[in-house]
């Protein structure tokens, strides 16, 4: 129980170790590459410098704000994809690598380091691809993959060794002993590397790496239980950089020695290294540290049998681990929101977009429409207005054909040369006043009609003042042969209200032409006018012989009646109330004929 | 030398007889009316028992016309002067017969003019041909109507249907007749165009009035030519060609 416990501490505090060791490693590559010369074409010299400074910044911000750094990473890998500039692109690969490494995803972060190698091998950058490769190996190595992490981290070390580059040569030979030693090789294979990493470094007398290659010594022989040998290195460490502010390193060295002496049961020692262990690591917060030295005090309080302290110990170990543990799963929880909140925000803008084209096509679609029914209205109306412009004008063309027509049958020759015969008359006969007077009601009477047959409606007064005019001239032709007489009715205001004009004009020209001849003695026409609701009723009588029906009489004084015909058709068209006309006989008691009657009701309106 | 001429005064309008009497008065003294009728009747019993030199005859009377009376009538022993209103038909009808006419209102030189007419000597059977036909005529179709034609010495009696075609010659228009005859007539083609313009014909030319009766065919070449069924051809004006389609339509 314990044992496995102890494993299980053992391999998380590798994985910890190397992961972090690893991070640095990167970081300290990228750096040199940034801060190297660049041999890239002149022209783009200004563009390929700015995206340099970016890459810079963004290592500068890896750590604290990931985010950002990666931000600015994508940034310069954009500009340098737009300006073809190679080298950028993979040197904005490499730290987009580190950057998903930092948010945990490894499978990402592993194929954009591989993309980076890629391009560096195909520019020549060898020392690219072998930074690059070395942050490959760790990704690798954390995934418990040895053997290929080995392969990568062997070609970054064959290029460093190639370029004398001691401390890189270095720094891979540890990392190489540390997986040989993770990978269960034997402790000689791991001591060679590790050994000869040591002399480089101590060739280069860089105390930090001599440091660490003393302290991974000594867990090689921890790991294959040669305590004292372990206990020695840890110590070698710890009294190379005793003066040295290096609490990580110190740290370190501080919790092998406690593991060792706890393994050798010296459990008053193991307990002083957990002491100064914790001290350093607690300066710089390192949890997973601080944690695994309270398990080793919880296994020094089970030995001494101090439960109630090793429970204590447990406790905060615990809380340590929890701590870690939210740490990785906030972190993991965090990518995965972000993530998720990516796929969210581009599955939004892709629906927005979608509708925004959908609501476009509406749009579009709606105006059509519009334009195709805008036309299709105007069409319309267009033709409905020339329907009605055609009909209108043929209708006043009708209109004014029978009004020309009907003017022509009032001044009709025969009605003309009766007049002026007349005339005539009272001249040769030298009766100069009658010919004055009856000249003078002729030529009134012509202007009458022509007045009154432009109108559509006259006054009563108007109508009955020409109809009297008109009597009189026969009258005064026929010698006084009739006579006349008009009735008005009191409701009726001669004045105001108006009728359709010339009605009555061809049924009393019947009465004297036809009627009056008949009768028996003095000829009497009488003219009645009566309101009836929505009509003025004109009553035309004489007292001759009567209506033939059929007979020649209707026949002879067809023009003017087929014209009133017509007249009374057209009037009736545009009016609400009709124009009626009822022919009749005056009959006596006896049945006898007494004469003609003709009952005409047209509408009237007011002036 | 001649006798005072007596005239019977005929027509229903008692100021159209007033008129008349102080007219004769005053522009033919020698005359003298020696009757008055208001009607066909009372026309006809008139002239029966006054033996009239002349008769001035209106056309349309209320209980007839003056044609009516004529015909009642049957052979004319005096002569006729009609006096009518703006009535077409009526004028139509006298040029038809050649019978001469005065309009209302009266116009003192026509009566004069008209008057001097009846004092020539003239064949009284001439009158009665031109009377019967006007009697004729009014009781037939316009396409059997017949026509009087006078040359300076004959009076032929001529049915419009036998009218090939009418010629322009100056103030004269000549006749080609159905049976190969050729009448020179002292009134303008202008006049007979009128006369003709209920009946068949058609003005194909300024100088030609053809009856469409007597049409053969019409051909296009030399801008048009009709060919009428007696052989003769005539030009056709260009703008009388279309008109010219429609007439032969309707027919």
């Amino acid at each position: 129980m314990r044992l496995c416990l102890y494993g299980h501490q053992m391999i998380s505090y590798l994985k910890s170790r190397l992961f972090l060791g690893g991070l640095k490693f990167g970081v300290l590559f990228l750096l040199l590459v940034s801060n190297k010369p660049l041999f890239c074409f002149e022209l783009e010299e200004a563009d390929s410098t700015s995206i340099e400074t970016i890459l810079v910044k963004s290592n500068k911000l890896l750590y604290n704000k990931t985010d950002s750094a990666k931000i600015l990473a994508e940034e310069a890998l954009n500009l340098s994809t737009q300006i073809n500039y190679q080298r950028g692109i993979a040197n904005s690969l490499n730290v987009l690598g580190v950057t998903y490494d930092i948010n945990g995803d490894f499978a990402k972060s592993f194929s954009t380091y591989k993309e980076a190698v890629e391009i560096y091998n195909r520019i020549g950058d060898e020392r690219g691809a072998a930074n690059c490769q070395a942050n490959m190996a760790i990704l690798l190595k954390q995934d418990g993959k040895y053997d290929e992490a080995l392969v990568y981290l062997s070609n970054s070390h064959d290029y460093y060794v190639k370029s004398d580059d001691k401390k890189h040569m270095a720094s891979s030979l540890m990392t190489i002993g540390n997986l040989l030693l993770a990978k269960g090789d034997n402790l000689n294979n791991v001591m060679s590397k590790l050994e000869e990493a040591e002399a480089i470094v101590r060739n280069l007398n860089d105390t930090i790496l001599i440091c660490s290659s003393v302290n991974l010594q000594g867990d090689a022989y921890l790991k294959f239980n040669k305590l004292p040998e372990a206990i020695a290195r840890y110590q070698t460490a710890i009294d190379i950089i005793k003066n040295l502010d290096k609490p990580w390193n110190r740290g370190y060295s501080h919790l092998g020695l406690a593991k060792s002496y706890l393994k050798s049961n010296q459990l008053d020692h193991a307990l002083q290294n957990c002491v100064e262990g914790l001290k350093q690591y607690g300066v710089i917060h390192h949890k997973f540290g601080i944690m695994e030295l309270y398990e080793i005090r919880v296994a020094i309080n089970e030995k001494q049998n101090d439960l109630p302290q090793a429970i204590a110990n447990l406790r905060i170990a615990q809380m340590y681990k929890d701590s870690i543990y939210n740490e990785k799963q906030s972190k993991q929880i965090s990518h995965i929101k972000v993530e998720y909140e990516t796929e969210k925000k581009e599955a939004e803008i892709a629906s927005l977009s979608q509708q925004a084209e959908i609501k476009d096509l509406e749009i579009r679609q709606k105006n059509q429409t519009m334009v195709i029914g805008l036309i299709a209205i105007s069409l319309i109306t267009a033709v409905v207005y020339f329907v009605y412009r055609q009909r209108k004008f043929k209708d006043q063309q009708s209109r004014t054909e029978l009004e020309q027509r009907f003017l022509r049958s009032q001044l009709n020759p025969h009605f003309i040369s009766n007049a002026l015969m007349a005339v005539q008359n009272f001249m040769l006969k030298n009766e100069a006043e009658k010919a004055s007077t009856y000249l003078a009601k002729f030529s009134k009477l012509m202007r009458e009609i022509l007045e009154n047959s432009r109108q559509e409606f006259i006054p009563v007064e108007d109508e009955i003042q020409m109809l009297t005019n008109y009597l009189d001239i026969h009258r005064l032709r026929m010698n006084e042969s009739f006579d006349y007489n008009v009735e008005i009715d009191e409701n009726i205001d001669v004045e105001t209200d108006t009728i359709p004009p010339m009605f009555v004009q061809p049924f009393v020209e019947n009465a004297i032409e036809h009627g009056i001849i008949n009768a028996k003695g003095q000829g009497l026409i009488v003219l009645k006018l009566v309101k009836e609701g929505e009509y003025i009723a004109i009553e035309i009588s004489d007292n001759g012989g009567g209506l033939i029906f059929g007979a020649q009489k209707i026949d002879h004084n067809s023009l003017s009646t087929t014209i009133i015909q017509e007249r009374m058709a057209l009037f009736n068209k545009s009016l609400k109330n009709k124009i009626q006309l009822i022919w009749d006989n005056i009959k006596d008691e006896h049945g006898e004929i007494q004469g003609t009657k003709v009952e005409l009701k047209v509408p009237f309106s007011y002036l | 030398m001649i006798d005072v001429m007596r005239i019977i005064l005929i027509d229903d309008d008692a100021v159209v007889r007033d008129n008349l009497k102080t007219l004769l008065s005053i522009y033919s003294p020698e005359s003298v009316v020696i009757a008055e009728a208001d009607g066909v009747k009372t026309g006809l019993a008139c002239i029966k028992e006054y033996k009239p030199d002349l008769v001035l005859l209106d056309v349309e009377m209320k209980d007839g016309t003056g044609f009516d009376l004529l015909s009642f009538y049957g052979k004319l022993d005096f002569k006729v002067i009609f006096v009518t209103g703006h009535d077409g038909y009526a004028i139509k009808a006298f040029k038809f017969s050649a019978i001469d006419y005065v309009l209302k209102p009266i116009d003192p030189d026509d009566l004069v003019s008209a008057l001097k007419k009846v004092h020539q000597p003239e064949d009284s059977d001439e009158q009665n041909l031109k009377v019967a036909n006007l009697v004729q005529n009014k009781k037939t179709d316009f396409a059997e109507q017949k026509i009087i034609l006078k040359d300076a010495e004959t009076v032929y009696l001529v049915a419009v249907k036998n009218i090939i075609r009418c010629e322009s010659e100056t103030n004269y228009t000549r006749f080609y007749l159905v049976d190969g005859r050729v009448l020179m007539v002292s009134k303008t083609l202008k006049e007979y165009d009128m006369l003709f313009d209920d009946q068949s014909f058609f003005r194909a030319h300024q100088s030609h009035l053809i009856n469409l009766r007597h049409f053969d065919r019409y051909e296009k070449r030399d801008g048009g030519l009709v060919f009428m069924k007696d052989g003769s051809t005539l030009p056709v004006a260009v703008r009388k060609k279309e008109s010219l389609m429609a007439a032969l339509e309707k027919l």
